[in-house]
């Protein structure tokens, strides 16, 4: 397999990784919407639309090589690569620009996510122990405690 | 070019590891309050994700400053071998744990509030 091929699948394959995550989030939201889960949402969203920005590109780059006008000696011999265009810098910085801010902000959801999640597993701990806290009504029975 | 190299590096590594110990910590969580199988598994793989990240960025930014041509004597196929190795591990761990995610949070209570109201206990009459 070929360099670019390699890059393909490999790009390919986070992409349905982040297919993955993107499910998942929707799945959390239609559960219960809150706002860690609205920031996974559109957090793993955007690390989807950059990562298919980018196989799009990489791949119209790379079948740009093959273009025979590449291999022509005239050309070859001046050491000449495929020409990018002057948006090319832009496309590049505004992925790497879209994906920081999808990645911080998946992540951000996540932590907040699992924050509330150990509020809730601290809560079912002190109720363990502590019943009467959450239920004054309740008498003060050993077996209540 | 060196800066810029080292810049977005940088700023793509914090992210990434942002992105990864948050999904550590909420699979994590996941596992302390629902003690499932699929929870611990999620774990493991963000814990792996997370680990072998921070020893291919070291490893990265080591290179970024180290290497200076041939005459530093660092082993470029080997290193490229070491760096191909560990982005497979990591492309793996990573689909597991998405994976993981997924069916997680397909697991999980379809009302998490639940987990707040105080358990009914039983008292004699």
């Amino acid at each position: 397999m070929q360099e670019d091929e390699w890059g393909k699948l490999g790009l390919f394959i986070w992409l349905s990784a982040y297919v993955v995550f993107f499910i998942g989030a929707c799945v959390l939201l239609q559960k219960k919407p809150s706002m860690p889960r609205w920031l996974i949402f559109f957090g793993t969203g955007m690390l989807l639309m950059v990562n298919f920005a980018l196989l799009a590109e990489f791949t119209e780059y790379t079948n740009m090589q093959y273009n025979p006008i590449y291999e022509d000696p005239s050309w070859a011999g001046m050491g000449l690569q495929p020409e990018y265009p002057e948006w090319q810098r832009f496309y590049w910085w505004g992925c790497a620009a879209m994906d920081f801010l999808g990645k911080i902000l998946a992540g951000v959801g996540l932590l907040l996510e699992g924050r509330r999640l150990m509020t809730a597993f601290r809560f079912q701990e002190m109720q363990k122990y502590q019943p009467q806290i959450t239920q004054p009504n309740q008498p003060n029975t050993p077996q209540a405690l | 070019m060196m800066n810029i190299m080292l810049a977005q590096l940088g700023a793509g590594g914090i992210a990434w590891l942002v992105f990864t110990i948050g999904l550590l910590w909420c699979s994590f969580s996941w596992w302390r309050v629902h003690r499932c199988k699929l929870a611990l598994a999620s774990t493991l793989a963000a814990l792996g994700t997370c680990i072998g990240s921070v020893i291919m960025i070291g490893v990265s930014v080591f290179l970024s400053f180290s290497f200076r041509g041939p005459s530093s004597g660092i082993d470029t196929e080997l290193a490229g071998q070491l760096f191909l190795g560990f982005f497979i591990l990591i492309t793996i761990g990573w689909m597991a744990s998405a994976l993981l995610f997924l069916l997680a949070a397909k697991r999980l209570k379809s009302n998490p509030e639940d987990l707040f109201t105080p358990p009914t206990t039983q008292t004699s009459p």
